[in-house]
């Protein structure tokens, strides 16, 4: 056969499998329903019912009401916890406040210290007693947080209000310097001290932070990248997988086998087939990420090459893992796998320097973490995809197609010289 | 002039356990011929098909398919097969056309494909359902999509497991008239199948029973095997004497004597056409009257069960003996 028509049989055999996988794909509305709209719409509906400021702790005060420290009210003291708490009540019954504590009508219940004055004379802190009935690790930690801050902003208000008080008596004192002291130095001193800006004078230095590039506006414009990668990744997964395995429970991989069809053409057909599959899909994720508000500000085509390499990446995943699959469900369960590890493993939860160096390295067996880093970099930094992460998909990509090209010879060429 | 073989296969043994398997396999099929392959489920017609299409490895033995060994076929010699699968194996959520255009696409056709497909539709008189969803369709109608996509691209050499299988007996004579159409234009067919009458369509006829050939032979010399002969039927017009009659079997032309009724024998001779003078001029000899002879051909669902019984004898018959020893 001339060189030519071969070339054009082999072309006829790989597309073969773009028409049947895309005809195959149309026509299982429900598998697409569950594959990609489920994951999807729960995606959805975390990422609209997920508020980024939790609820303020209720929180009830005990104070002894004849003891007041330093003059301060029950009011600076709530200004000073801020919109983390959320004041009920006072009470100066501190068993009736653990009990309600103990009894989950309150988050957290603030003892203020009684005797302050005498406390502070014999040169001890007066120390605030913080409550809390917290199990999850996180919100116990902003329990702490919130406390620290909280009294740190009541010291320096406290402070303020000692060299207020200051200023005032000292009025008609730089007279009686001038008197004293010939040069006047001293008096101006003590009239600039007078004149100074209290809060200046407690809190001397202040702290702004300045973004380099523009945050996301909200948590879900911040998820958005990676919801697309993860959605696009365990489509592109799951569908050569299931491919794959059916295939060879349909048995018509016997007819492969006795036909003039090489492992290659039927990889690149696949691969075709479902890169087609996946870049439609991310085209609707896309233009769904658009119209929330997401605005893409590096180039197009950068990020149009991180999708299209994590869906290939993808695609060698799961065609590699259908040879481990005996069955549909035992792809499916494969591909939700991924989709777990995913979730914890790829930076899209929590970042990947909060995972020690042993474990981080789970999170470069799945294509997410390199795609979503990817994004991140085109989507909010206005920069191309980092090289790194690019040339990781490439690398990915690669060995994957050379697994499944092992996988899928093991069915189809088993002993084919 | 030399025979060409399509394939050839010998001393073939591939084994599944214990006892299950195929075992010293030899067939030789000369290009043009229709092999047939009978012998009740799990007698190996499919493992044989399986080993010779590339799809099994054998454990021992040795074949070669249009000069090549299976395993080392290029894609040209691939191009040149179709095979049968036994089950459906296409796609459910596909049509049958679209189920037929993917299997023409396999062997890379591409112009001509349109008008042979058409061409299949209506010989395999699938017409009326090829825009169904091959999940819909019945198996009589699965049976057909697979035979006309192993048929689609013409192969040279076609491996055709049970392909009437759920077919009606009219559609059924109709392959086998196209299968023979198909010979007469030097293709080459090894069919398996389970309607043991469909012996008669083959050239050659290969036995199975247990995993092994018990008989290779055109289809008449498996009927001579089976019943040690051709078979004359003798009606007398009146009943005859039995002994007298008894005495025919003393003739070293008669290898076997059968009475059907008081008025009919059946003969296992040589050639019954030489032989029914000579019934005819006993008979005058005697005086007894002889309304008519026959050739009688029994049909190959009694040569079958013949051929089986006599293996089983002689198995018995080796069992015993190994036993004794």
């Amino acid at each position: 056969m001339p060189v030519e028509e071969r070339y054009t049989a082999s072309l006829i055999r790989s597309l073969a499998f773009l028409r049947k996988e895309l005809v195959t794909v149309w026509r299982q509305p429900r598998l697409m329903a569950t594959l990609v709209l489920g994951p999807f719409l729960i995606l959805l509906l975390f990422g609209l019912g997920y508020r980024a400021t939790p609820e303020p702790f209720r929180t009830l005060i005990v104070v002894d009401e004849q003891d007041v420290p330093l003059g301060s009210d029950i009011t600076d003291l709530g200004e000073s916890f801020g919109a983390g708490i959320e004041i009920v009540g006072q009470t100066d019954d501190a068993d009736a406040a653990r009990r309600r504590l103990a009894n989950r009508e309150v988050d957290l219940v603030v003892i203020v210290p009684s005797g302050v004055v005498q406390t502070l004379s014999g040169g001890e802190h007066a120390t605030f007693n913080v409550l809390h009935s917290e199990i999850d690790p996180v919100l116990t930690g902003s329990v702490h947080l919130l406390a620290r801050l909280g009294v740190d902003d009541f010291n320096r208000r406290v402070l303020i209000g000692v060299v207020e008080e200051a200023q005032s008596e000292s009025e008609g004192a730089e007279e009686v310097l001038a008197e004293l002291d010939d040069t006047g130095t001293e008096s101006e001193a003590l009239a600039r001290a007078r004149e100074a800006n209290p809060e200046i004078l407690v809190s001397p230095f202040a702290v702004e932070t300045s973004p380099l590039v523009e945050p996301p506006s909200t948590q879900a414009v911040f998820y958005a990248p990676g919801v697309l990668i993860l959605l696009v990744q365990h489509l592109a997964l799951t569908f050569a997988a299931l491919s794959l395995v059916r295939e060879r429970e349909l048995g018509i991989t016997e007819i492969y086998r006795t036909s003039p069809l090489t492992v290659r053409e039927i990889l690149i057909g696949k691969y075709l087939s479902f890169l087609v599959l996946g870049l439609l899909l991310a085209a609707a994720l896309t233009a769904t990420m658009l119209l929330l508000g997401v605005e893409i500000q590096g180039p197009v085509w950068s990020f149009t090459v991180v999708v299209a390499l994590v869906i290939l990446a993808s695609l060698g995943l799961g065609f590699a893992l259908s040879g481990l699959a005996r069955s549909d469900s035992q792809a499916v369960q494969y591909a939700m796998v991924v989709l777990l590890v995913s979730i914890f493993f790829t930076g899209f939860v929590l970042p990947l320097d909060q995972l020690t160096a042993p474990v981080r390295y789970v999170s470069y067996l799945v294509p997410g973490t390199y795609g979503i880093g990817g994004l991140q970099d085109v989507v909010f930094r206005g920069q191309m995809a980092e090289p790194a992460l690019v040339g990781g998909l490439v690398l990915y990509a690669a060995v994957m197609a050379a697994l499944a090209w092992l996988s899928l010879r093991r069915d189809v060429e088993p002993v084919r010289a | 002039m030399s025979t060409t073989y399509a394939v050839r296969a010998s001393g073939l043994t591939k084994r599944f356990g214990k006892d299950a398997g195929v075992f010293d396999i030899d067939l030789e099929v000369a290009t043009g011929q229709i092999v047939g392959l009978i012998g009740p489920s799990g007698s190996g017609k499919t493992t044989t098909v399986r080993l010779t299409t590339g799809l099994l490895t054998p454990d021992s033995g040795s074949v070669e398919v249009l000069g090549q060994d299976p395993h080392r076929f290029t894609s040209q010699t691939r191009a040149r097969i179709g095979y049968m699968a036994q089950e459906s194996v296409f796609f459910p959520e596909l049509t049958l056309r679209e189920n037929l255009n993917f299997a023409a696409s396999l062997y890379g056709m591409s112009y001509r494909r349109r008008q042979q497909i058409e061409e299949m539709i209506e010989f395999l008189d699938l017409g009326d359902v090829m825009d169904r969803l091959l999940r819909k369709a019945s198996g009589g109608e699965k049976r057909r999509l697979s035979l006309a996509a192993t048929l689609i691209h013409d192969p040279d050499l076609m491996f055709l497991d049970e392909p009437t299988a759920g077919i009606d007996p009219i559609l059924r004579r109709r392959f086998w008239d196209h299968f023979e159409h198909l010979s007469d234009s030097n293709s080459t067919m090894i069919v398996t199948t389970q309607y043991v009458g469909e012996a008669a369509y083959c050239d050659f006829v290969g036995v199975l029973a247990s995993g092994r050939i018990v008989a290779f032979e055109t289809p008449e010399g498996l009927r001579r095997r089976a019943f040690g002969g051709e078979q004359l039927d003798v009606v007398f017009a009146t009943p005859p004497d039995h002994e007298d009659v008894t005495s025919l079997s003393g003739a070293s032309e008669v290898h076997k004597l059968r009475w059907l009724d008081d008025h009919t024998i059946r003969l296992s001779v040589d050639d019954a056409g030489s032989y029914a003078p000579t019934v005819v001029e006993w008979a005058r000899q005697r005086d007894v009257q002889i309304e008519k002879t026959e050739p009688y051909l029994p049909p190959y669902d009694d040569v079958f069960v013949e051929l089986v019984a006599t293996l089983d004898e002689v198995t018995e018959r080796e069992s015993m003996v190994g036993n004794a020893g």
